[in-house]
């Protein structure tokens, strides 16, 4: 059973958080009514961007800290999804 | 010095020439034949995180994308920030998905998203309609992708080539190509893949940002320069509707999935591991490549000569920045992300055609099935190639419509893996009154209803077919055999050891066991 796929444990729940915080900020429009306007400025740069190039940067991250999270915890690790007795 | 027109044409034409032989060359070195109808469809699950990554962003990305993002970019301002961030989130999904999509596939041999539907809501009809509506939609999609090489050409030869000519000339180019997409299947794609994702994405990225560079400190622009207009989404009070940047987002990420090219990605990795790990490396450059290639756009906003033609507006910066050299590299990395989405494409379509298809009539052994799947895909490539050469007057239309109607799939997708109630009759009215009534809206209200707030028809569409889903869920419960064997289905995924006999009784009484 050695080309058994394995199986993975529960994901942390700082990691759904993470995921449904890149949903809430991407999809609940009162945010982009007012994130993704010209004002105020921020650092010198205008709000709009800020806001969607910041919501690329915290998707991204978020990928990259539940892949290291699977990683740090074992998820991959787990054995075999299949045992060779019922 | 300035060159003569017949010199520039042939930089420009000799670099896609290299390009296109480069990729023969790639392909034809990797040519190992098939063993089996699994190893033509999904190359027998074997690619790691690096294959997995390039080919998922080679078919996400066309190379319409340089042309589009730009062009929205320089027209719309920062709405164009949409693309970037539902395809971000696209990848999140896949990462949620991606346990239970790819340990069924694994365990059931599963190859196409059909296949799951089959298994999931022990439908063969489900799955032939979920076939159905995948390769119908998605041949407006490879229409407008063949027509768009034209442009390419039209651009590459400063104007020498009409537009006719230059879109045979595409069409020629890119059926040939497919040559080898019928003739080596999954596995030519995703090799393939590598290489033009290579090209296209850290080449095009490189472009991108070495064009910014040069806007900045040749042209004096900057973001604060762009009018008020273009450094707004459309908010509470727009046009539009307020809810109409929800819609894009929203309708963007849940389709996103539901293409076949796009879906059978899961099935292509050797783990659940290498497709996680796929998004966590594509992710960063996804990100950087289309917020790079936004940005661009706004900043070319603020010349003249790209806001007086702003779907040619890549082009243009690439011929004023670099002459016909960097118009060259502009156009092979378009080139490149093309032949990623259209090879994708119809290799999923050859894939569905087989195996959901004709595989659910007849049984089809392993020559048979490749066949059938190469038929399928020659067929798919001469009617888009044709229709690509006729003029087509509502093409962008029905391409807006095959979008809103295969974001329908989404509801039986989604709410099948992480929801155990689902049931066959469910997923079929739902998937059918959504998608006819996606098809009746577009075409009532093809720039949105004014009562609708900004939901787009898809999206309208979409919360009739979950309503209609979850009903039937609720009102007629699956029998107790049924009820079983979907839980045996999720115990697979859910951290508990499965035995092998478990594994075939689900197989034996589900459809999928009949065709296995």
């Amino acid at each position: 059973m050695t080309n058994m796929p394995t199986v993975l444990r529960p994901r942390s729940a700082y990691i759904w958080i993470w995921f449904a915080l890149d949903a809430f900020l991407a999809l609940f429009p009162p945010v982009y009514w007012v994130a993704a306007q010209p004002k105020p400025k921020i650092f010198g740069f205008p709000c709009s961007i800020v806001y969607f190039v910041g919501l690329g940067i915290l998707i991204t991250a978020s990928l990259l800290a539940a892949y290291w999270d699977d990683e740090r915890r074992g998820a991959f690790k787990v054995p075999v999804a299949v045992k060779n007795k019922p | 010095m300035r060159r003569s027109m017949p010199t520039r044409m042939i930089i420009t034409f000799s670099l896609i020439a290299l390009f296109f032989l480069a990729v023969i060359v790639v392909l034809q070195r990797a040519h190992v034949s098939d063993k089996s109808f699994t190893d033509y469809a999904v190359a027998d699950r074997s690619f790691g995180a690096g294959y997995q990554a390039m080919s998922f962003l080679n078919t996400w990305w066309p190379g319409s994308i340089f042309l589009a993002l730009t062009g929205l970019a320089v027209s719309d301002g920062v709405t164009a920030f949409y693309m970037p961030i539902y395809s971000l989130l696209t990848v999140v999904l896949m990462y949620v998905m991606t346990d239970r999509v790819w340990l069924w596939g694994k365990l059931f041999d599963l190859k196409t998203q059909p296949d799951l539907f089959a298994l999931r809501y022990n439908s063969r009809a489900f799955a032939i309609i979920g076939s159905l509506v995948g390769i119908i939609s998605g041949v407006p999609w490879l229409v407008l992708g063949f027509k768009g090489l034209g442009v390419l050409f039209q651009a590459l030869s400063l104007g020498a080539i009409d537009a006719t000519s230059a879109v045979i000339i595409g069409v020629v180019l890119m059926a040939i190509r497919q040559f080898w997409t019928i003739r080596m299947g999954m596995r030519g794609v995703v090799i393939s893949d590598m290489f033009q994702g290579i090209v296209a994405y850290i080449g095009g990225s490189l472009i991108i940002l070495g064009l910014i560079v040069w806007l900045i400190y040749s042209h004096g622009v900057s973001v604060t320069a762009l009018s008020p207009t273009h450094l707004e989404a459309p908010g509470f009070f727009a046009a539009v509707g307020p809810l109409y940047l929800f819609s894009l987002i929203f309708s963007g990420v849940v389709g996103g999935w539901c293409w076949p090219a796009t879906f059978i990605r899961l099935y292509t990795a050797d783990s659940v591991r290498s497709v996680q790990r796929a998004g966590a490396m594509g992710a960063p450059l996804s990100l950087l490549f289309s917020v790079a290639l936004v940005i661009l756009g706004l900043l070319a906003s603020l010349l003249p000569e790209v806001a007086a033609a702003p779907d040619l507006a890549w082009f243009t910066i690439c011929r004023m920045a670099g002459g016909p050299l960097l118009l060259g590299l502009g156009g092979v990395v378009v080139l490149a992300g093309t032949m990623g989405n259209v090879d994708g494409n119809v290799q999923a379509c050859g894939a569905q055609i087989a195996n959901d298809i004709v595989g659910a009539y007849f049984k089809l052994d392993h020559k048979r099935a490749v066949l059938s799947a190469k038929i399928g895909m020659l067929a798919v490539t001469l009617l888009s190639a044709w229709l690509a050469t006729r003029t087509i007057s509502h093409l962008v239309t029905l391409a807006i419509l095959s979008y809103q109607g295969i974001v329908q799939l989404a509801v039986p997708q989604y709410l099948g893996i992480f929801w155990k109630r689902g049931n066959a009759i469910g997923s079929i009215l739902g998937t059918v009154v959504g998608f006819v009534l996606a098809i009746f809206l577009q075409t009532m209200y093809p720039d949105g209803a004014a009562w609708a707030w900004g939901l787009t028809s898809g999206v309208l569409a979409l919360v009739v077919n979950a309503a209609v889903y979850v009903g039937c869920a609720v009102l007629l419960p699956h029998a107790d055999a049924e009820r079983r064997r979907v839980n045996d289905l999720f115990a697979l995924t859910e951290g508990h050891l499965a035995s092998p006999n478990a594994v075939a009784a689900i197989a034996f009484h589900s459809v999928i066991g009949n065709n296995a």
